[in-house]
């Protein structure tokens, strides 16, 4: 259980510091340079004169503080009692995944769930009549392995000559969350009755859940330099990264919950499908003890060209153009309470791309400057689009911007450039997971 | 094994879930009686009649029912005395066991959760109003709490003749999953 919650809460970590609070405050979107080679290899020898900013503090972190009920599970160390009537797994899940930021109003759990059972059917509110639809998804949920790994968290990098860098460090993190009903299931909660579910026998209604969950240590070798200026364009910049990974540790799992009904066609119960695979090194069989014990490692090459042009830059990176991994485990499979285990090695296609491409553009006005940018992200990835804009003036910069990422979000910044110190503030936006709506948060970053 | 799927499940079935947050479960059993059987006479030759029909009542499962705060079970049926003498209709809701094969028998854990009573003169129609507050202390409260538990309800008639229709049968339980977690 320990083990879990700390795998859970540094795969959370890793995902909730992705971005920068400039490129919060700009929609998310993400500005050519450095920053990003992580995306585009291309980026690691360009000019850090567009995506420059301070070092992110994790703000999201205060409220896991006991003071904070609703999002610190520690809450149930100190206080069992408050932990009991104010702790909500949604806002603490919500927080985790966006440490960046100091959530200001966290998902929220309704305060009622309400099911109504019935000989018409089956339905879900929220208790002021609002059906919820329990659909939720982050990132894409992959049908097997990928060499798309992770970003490492808190890489150590060597410098091994001009262009060229060897980058090492952990890393962990889900793949891709995602609960969604059948359409039949959906027809039958908004409609209130479970016709639907009866059209075939295993019924059509169920709910899926699924995710994978990868950790390991990975070591990549990247090369980038600059080309000879091309007249009218600008300078060219290209990079290619070879990254290599051990597995310390995989879990892809989906689970299906269907109704079953009598003779009658009145709900009698309910059948379940979980479906899961595991893989961890040998030397961790006699803690864990779940027969998932082999070997996990992988391959990948990116690619990457970007230009700057002065006024203007952007650039196109496509990671795991080619690429393998694989994992050795167990496959476990449970069906009504029958469970089958079978040793299995899972293995991923040779080529699965993700694309990721963005610019920037200088428009200087009478008082000030304009920054335009936008990215998009699109193949073996959830697809994402961002729009922002900084207006530039002296020491200060103002931001906003929008994007398309899991749903709509919108960012607003600020940013104050002294010469001893920078500091960035950022208004940030998503939408809250399950029960929708905006969240908003506060994100700050310092450089020196 | 069995833990880590427990844990899981559990993490599944929290993923909506928090403190402040109240499971209400309601079950419509009156709308599982066939129409037909929610109306009809009782008289000097059928003087009573059970809903449902079968003695051991429905079945309710409550998954997670140790985590119940309260709940309400309430009948309520529209009575007319079509005969010639004043008539007084009983109605009884019982409750009982999972494994209770006759709620109206008195053995094997079943009891008269509540009953309630109307006196109506010749000519004259009424309301039986029932409804029955599930609380800790309460019997029928222990039964819910075991998980899955019968209940069915009864119309006697002490008179001549009277017509009745069944209106409302249901039984609403709030549960908090969050009292389910121990303390550390």
């Amino acid at each position: 259980m320990k083990k879990l919650a700390v795998l859970l809460t540094l795969s959370l970590l890793g995902a909730g510091l992705a971005q920068g609070v400039r490129s919060l405050g700009m929609g998310g979107v993400a500005l050519p340079g450095p920053s990003f080679a992580g995306s585009n290899p291309a980026y690691a020898a360009f000019p850090d004169t567009w995506g420059r900013e301070g070092l992110a503090l994790p703000v999201g972190l205060l409220r896991f503080l006991p003071a904070f009920s609703d999002t610190s599970p520690f809450t149930y160390l100190t206080d069992p009692n408050a932990f009991r009537t104010s702790f909500d797994l949604l806002s603490f899940y919500d927080q985790a995944s966006h440490l960046g930021s100091f959530l200001l109003n966290p998902a929220r759990s309704p305060d009622e769930v309400v099911f109504r059972l019935s000989a018409e059917g089956l339905s879900l509110t929220d208790g002021r009549g609002n059906n919820l639809m329990p659909t939720f998804q982050v990132g894409a949920v992959p049908e097997k392995p990928t060499a798309l790994i992770p970003s490492p968290f808190l890489p150590i990098g060597v410098e091994l000559g001009p262009g060229t860098y060897l980058a090492f460090g952990p890393f962990v993190g889900t793949q891709g969350v995602r609960v969604l009903p059948s359409p039949e299931l959906a027809q039958a909660l908004a409609g209130g009755s479970l016709n639907p579910c009866k059209a075939s026998d295993p019924s059509p209604c169920y709910l899926e859940a699924g995710g994978s969950f990868a950790s390991g240590v990975s070591l990549a070798l990247g090369f980038s330099t600059p080309l000879p200026e091309v007249p009218g364009l600008g300078r060219v910049y290209l990079g290619a990264r070879g990254e290599g990974f051990y597995g310390l540790g995989y879990v892809e799992a989906s689970g299906k919950a269907r109704p079953t009904f009598d003779p009658d066609g009145n709900v009698n119960g309910a059948s379940y499908e979980v479906r899961y695979f595991i893989s961890y090194p040998e030397y961790l069989e006699s803690s864990l003890g779940l027969g998932g014990s082999g070997l996990g490692y992988g391959v990948r090459a990116d690619l990457g060209v970007a230009v700057d042009g002065g006024q203007y830059a952007f650039g196109l990176g496509v990671r795991n153009l080619l690429g393998f991994s694989q994992w050795s485990g167990v496959e476990v499979e449970v069906k009504d309470g029958h469970e089958t285990r079978t040793p299995t090695t899972r293995r991923s296609g040779f080529s699965a791309p993700a694309f990721f491409l963005n610019g920037a553009y200088r428009l200087p006005l009478e008082v000030g400057e304009l920054l335009l940018a936008a990215d998009a992200s699109f193949g073996a990835t959830a697809p994402a689009f961002h729009l922002g804009l900084e207006y530039a003036l002296g020491p200060v910069a103002l931001r906003t911007g929008l994007g398309v990422e899991g749903g709509l979000r919108f960012g607003l910044g600020a940013g104050l450039n002294l010469e001893a110190v920078t500091l960035d503030l950022a208004l940030t936006t998503h939408q809250a997971p399950l029960v929708g709506g905006t969240v908003y948060g506060l994100a700050l970053a310092v450089g020196f | 094994m069995k833990r880590f799927l427990m844990l899981t499940t559990l993490l599944l079935a929290l993923a909506a879930c928090s403190g402040h947050t109240v499971h209400r479960i309601e079950v419509d059993f009156l709308s599982f009686v066939p129409e037909a059987n929610r109306s009809g006479t009782l008289d000097l030759t059928t003087a009573e009649v059970q809903v449902p029909d079968d003695p051991a009542g429905q079945l309710v499962p409550v998954p997670g029912a140790e985590a119940l705060l309260e709940g309400t079970v309430r009948v309520k049926a529209e009575v007319a005395n079509t005969g010639t003498l004043p008539a007084q209709v009983d109605l009884e809701v019982r409750m009982g066991p999972e494994g209770d094969t006759n709620l109206y028998d008195g053995v094997d854990g079943d009891l008269e959760a509540k009953r309630v009573s109307l006196t109506l003169d010749p000519g004259t129609t009424g309301t039986l109003d029932l409804s029955l507050d599930l609380a800790p202390g309460n019997p029928a409260f222990d039964l819910v709490k075991a998980g899955s538990f019968r209940i069915g309800a009864r119309l006697n008639l002490s008179g001549e003749k009277v017509d009745y229709t069944l209106t409302q049968g249901e039984v609403v339980l709030r549960l908090k999953l969050f009292n389910l977690i121990p303390n550390p």
